[in-house]
């Protein structure tokens, strides 16, 4: 697949700070990306050295095949833009804003009417189209925003955190309406998020930063069942990450912790010897009310519950044992009886876990 | 070329060094007739001319009494401003914002013709004193006497005291109150501890502020005080102009600045640190003791009453000498008589017929609106600097850009008079929309920094991005954001130039006659009925002005205010 937006080697540093390490990426044309991370881990950055609001100090950045060098001006990059706020010019009307990309390219009126008319249609905003931004709800400017962004046909869009201010609701409405617009339009979406289930919903590819670095990229299943360190396991798989040592039995070798608890088993030869970090994600816990009939058998170890966080369909506990503690999730019906401080036995689904 | 400016690096969205050496030049040009005023004062040895005025006590005594008038002045007007903002920050939004514009149409309208309002308010014909007439109180009319020039003041400082001290009246300071009054706190305990501590600040600037207009003030004390009130800077002008001593001027007008710069700093560590300290909250505490026995109810009921009271002699101070040139313009008589019987529109009809007061209007209009321009443009070139420089440099180009309004205005007549004459702009109308312009800088400048500091840069950079380049975003975006501030700047900009008296005297030569210039010199050998006229025109020129910024913004606080939320 043809490559839309790609980086190489990309560094920023402000001051002491560097937002940008040697960052490399491609994105295909036609995908939807996330850049996925915690806030100041230099996913704005990123997102704003394609655009150009960000000069870097070394790297290249190429669009669409091309390099486009650091004096390439904002103005000459053809992307479109949504940024955190709406951004919407308050002195102009609905249509005016919409229609502002293609006022400034020159384009012809009957054109720019068409063209704002229909993406202001699709996206349900025809009502509002003489409408002054200020009158228009938090989600219908970012709405508004989105259409700009759009109008031109621009084949990148840049998306930064864009829903991060809306509530819970109306993000996943604005979710669904950048997933269709992103399907209609065929443009290649790069957004930044802080939010791993908006990530795992919309993008076809992920790519998860931490400090300037991508720490890795794929798409979000790949990631999620296979992590390849202790935070791309933590932040996007919202696992437990815990060490343990190699116990290998001829064919067969295995990760147990101190505890006796076993993370991890496979086939075939071990990765390595001694201590190894296994990725432990809270659906391979399982957990089995501790009675004096049942004692912890071979894998298995004596913990107690600290925390029961209901979530719906299921529940999320934090447990405990010696060593370690780790999270869980448990059917909301199994859990019932389950409280804090009961005694449980916990074990782990070890051939699901992942070596890191 | 990149014009705009931006807080990020970016290949186009970045600093611009035009704006810092725009403002250097400007602090060179607000310098140099300061510098020229200094020069001339210095002769051989450098404090000869200064110790020739020292000899003469009638010097000393002018200039002690001056400050005299201006504390007097400033301590009355803030006294009676303090009650008005506090009524006004209460209020409901809408009697908060009528009452509010109601000051802001007095504050802005011309000096010059309430200084005229009150020669006819307080001479011998005028209703003052027919009430004192009638109340067989002893002694003569207040024109012509130091209470009548401070009365003048004081009407005439009152509206931007009230504005100061009500745009700090946040809705903060309202919670604060609520939760005082929620821990126990009475109306005394209140009022002493919560309300009057977070006021302080805008009291002494509005004290400092009265004090310096006051202090530097020529048209009120010229036009009520005559010639028997003298105070400094109509000696200024006597020794530059009458005498045609330049140097005596020069050295007095400093003398002068120096003397109100030495009370603002007295005023300011006195009272302007922003942290109340634990003895001044002490002292505070035990001075509401008392007033703690009193039942709360019979307190809070005085309060209001007192408020009430004094608010309402406030407003009546400021609207009656507005409402009384209006209603002189429409009366028959040879004098300043009123209330008198029938009206007329026989002082119109002279006006009109006269061509010199056309031409002056038209003189007027031109000056206006090259010096608003200027000070507009200077205003914006500025703030877009001061938000890029350091903040040390930014402090000193605010400080230039501030400081025509803080030195008597006087200063800058001598010294622009002086640089004119030598490149012969002296006498010409650009010359004095120069100093008009020099005159406006400051109000202009707040206007317009307002806007540009709230202005938020993404704007340009989401506009950049869609494809709009340098050009198109100042044109396409930037200037019709920051339009309200623009229109706001231009507005007081032309007010402040149909006002100006002492600046124009000194530049205007005999050629070129403002309005202001031709009722001065009217006004003072006699003020007539017909000068009625021309201020009445005056007033309904400020009330148009108020109307176009009532459209830009709702309240005359949000004018130079800085950060808003939305």
């Amino acid at each position: 697949m043809a490559e839309a937006v790609g980086l190489e080697s990309v560094r920023k540093r402000y001051g002491a700070v560097t937002a940008l390490d040697q960052v490399s990426v491609s994105v295909p044309s036609g995908s939807f990306a996330a850049v996925l991370g915690p806030s100041g881990c230099g996913k704005s950055s990123l997102l704003h050295a394609i655009a150009g609001l960000v000069r870097p100090d070394s790297g290249v950045v190429r669009l669409n095949d091309k390099v486009v060098g650091p004096d390439v001006p904002p103005e000459s990059r053809g992307v479109g833009m949504m940024f955190q706020a709406p951004t919407l010019f308050p002195h102009m009307s609905v249509f005016e804003n919409v229609a502002f990309p293609l006022r400034v390219r020159g384009t012809p009126d009957a054109e720019v009417n068409a063209a704002t008319q229909s993406i202001l249609q699709l996206a349900d905003l025809s009502d509002y189209s003489r409408a002054s931004p200020k009158t228009l709800s938090g989600g219908q400017q970012q709405r508004v925003a989105l259409c700009r962004a759009l109008v031109f046909r621009p084949s990148v869009v840049l998306l930064d955190e864009p829903l991060s201010s809306l509530d819970r609701p109306l993000r996943e409405s604005l979710q669904r309406e950048l997933l269709k617009m992103q399907r209609a339009t065929s443009a290649t979406f790069i957004m930044v998020t802080h939010d791993r289930d908006e990530a795992m919903a919309l993008a076809d590819v992920v790519f998860v930063m931490q400090e300037g670095r991508i720490e890795q990229a794929g798409p979000p299943s790949s990631l999620y069942r296979a992590p390849v360190n202790r935070f791309v396991a933590e932040f996007f798989g919202g696992s437990t990450v815990l060490s343990g040592d190699l116990h290998a039995d001829s064919n067969l070798w295995s990760i147990v912790n101190a505890d006796g608890l076993k993370l991890h088993s496979s086939a075939g030869n071990p990765p390595s010897a001694g201590k190894m970090d296994v990725a432990i994600k809270p659906e391979d816990v399982r957990i089995r009310r501790h009675t004096s009939n049942d004692a912890a058998g071979n894998g298995d170890c004596l913990g107690r519950i600290e925390e029961v966080r209901f979530t719906g369909p299921s529940v999320l506990l934090i447990v405990s044992c010696p060593s370690a503690r780790l999270l869980a999730r448990v059917d909301a019906d199994d859990s019932e009886q389950l409280a804090d401080g009961d005694s449980v036995i916990i074990s782990v689904n070890s051939a699901d876990t992942v070596v890191i | 070329m990149g014009t705009l400016a931006g807080s990020l690096s970016a290949p186009t969205i970045e600093r611009h060094r035009g704006y810092a050496v725009f403002a250097a030049g400007l602090c060179v040009f607000v310098a140099l007739p300061l510098a020229t005023v200094v020069s001339l004062s210095i002769g051989s040895p450098w404090y000869s001319i200064y110790a020739r005025l020292f000899e003469r006590p009638e010097i000393i005594r002018i200039i002690l009494r001056t400050l005299l008038v201006a504390v007097i002045t400033a301590a009355i007007t803030v006294g009676l401003a303090l009650p008005v903002a506090l009524t006004i920050g209460f209020s409901s939004t809408r009697r908060r914002l009528a009452l509010l514009w109601l000051f802001a149409i007095a504050g802005f309208s011309p000096f010059l013709v309430r200084g005229y309002a009150f020669v006819g308010l307080l001479g011998e014909h005028g209703p003052v004193d027919a009430l004192r007439r009638l109340l067989q109180i002893s002694g003569g009319p207040l024109l012509g006497t130091a209470a009548g020039v401070v009365v003048t003041l004081v009407h005439a400082l009152i509206p931007a005291t009230v504005i100061i001290i009500t745009a700090a009246i946040s809705d903060d300071t309202k919670r604060q109150i609520s939760v005082a009054a929620a821990f126990g706190a009475g109306p005394a305990d209140r009022f002493l501890l919560v309300t009057l501590p977070t006021l302080i600040p805008s009291l002494v600037s509005a004290f400092a502020f009265a004090f310096i207009i006051a202090a530097g003030a020529f048209t009120a004390p010229s036009l009520v005080g005559g010639g028997r009130e003298t105070l400094a800077v109509q000696v200024i002008y006597m020794h530059a102009i009458d005498l045609d001593d330049l140097k005596s001027a020069a050295a007095l007008s400093i003398l002068l600045a120096l003397c109100i710069l030495l009370c603002v700093a007295a005023i300011i560590a006195a009272f302007g640190s922003k942290r109340s300290r634990p003895g001044s909250l002490r002292r505070l505490r035990s001075v509401a003791a008392p007033l703690r026995r009193v039942s709360p109810r019979v307190l809070g009921a005085g309060g209001t009453f007192l408020r009430v009271a004094l608010t309402s002699f406030a407003i009546i101070l400021v609207a009656v000498p507005l409402v009384y040139v209006v209603a002189v313009s429409f009366q028959p008589q040879d004098m300043l008589a009123f209330p008198t019987d029938g009206l007329s529109v026989r002082w119109y009809r002279q006006v009109l017929a006269d061509s010199s007061w056309l031409h002056a209007a038209a003189v007027t209009a031109r000056i206006g609106i090259v010096a608003a321009l200027l000070a507009t443009s200077a205003g914006y070139l500025v703030a877009q600097a001061t938000r890029q420089l350091r903040p040390s440099s930014a402090r000193v180009v605010r400080a230039a850009t501030i400081a025509p309004a803080a030195a008597p205005a006087v200063m800058f007549g001598v010294g622009l008079y002086v640089i004119a004459s030598r490149i012969g702009l002296a006498g010409t109308e650009f010359g004095v929309a120069l100093a008009h312009a020099l005159a406006a800088l400051p109000i202009a400048y707040l206007a317009v920094s307002a806007g540009v500091e709230r202005y938020d840069d993404s704007f340009d950079r989401a506009a950049a991005v869609l494809g709009a380049s340098p050009a198109a975003r100042l044109i396409a975006i930037r200037l019709p954001i920051l339009m309200p501030s623009f229109v706001a700047a231009l507005v007081l900009s032309l007010l402040v130039s149909f006002d100006e008296v002492i600046m124009t005297l000194f530049m205007a030569g005999t050629d070129v006659q403002t309005i202001a210039l031709r009722m001065w010199s009217s006004a003072i050998h006699s003020a007539g009925p017909e000068l009625a006229v021309p201020s009445a025109f005056l007033l309904v020129v400020t009330g148009l002005g108020m109307l176009i910024l009532f459209a830009q913004f709702g309240s005359p606080t949000d004018l130079t205010k800085r950060n808003t939320n939305g």
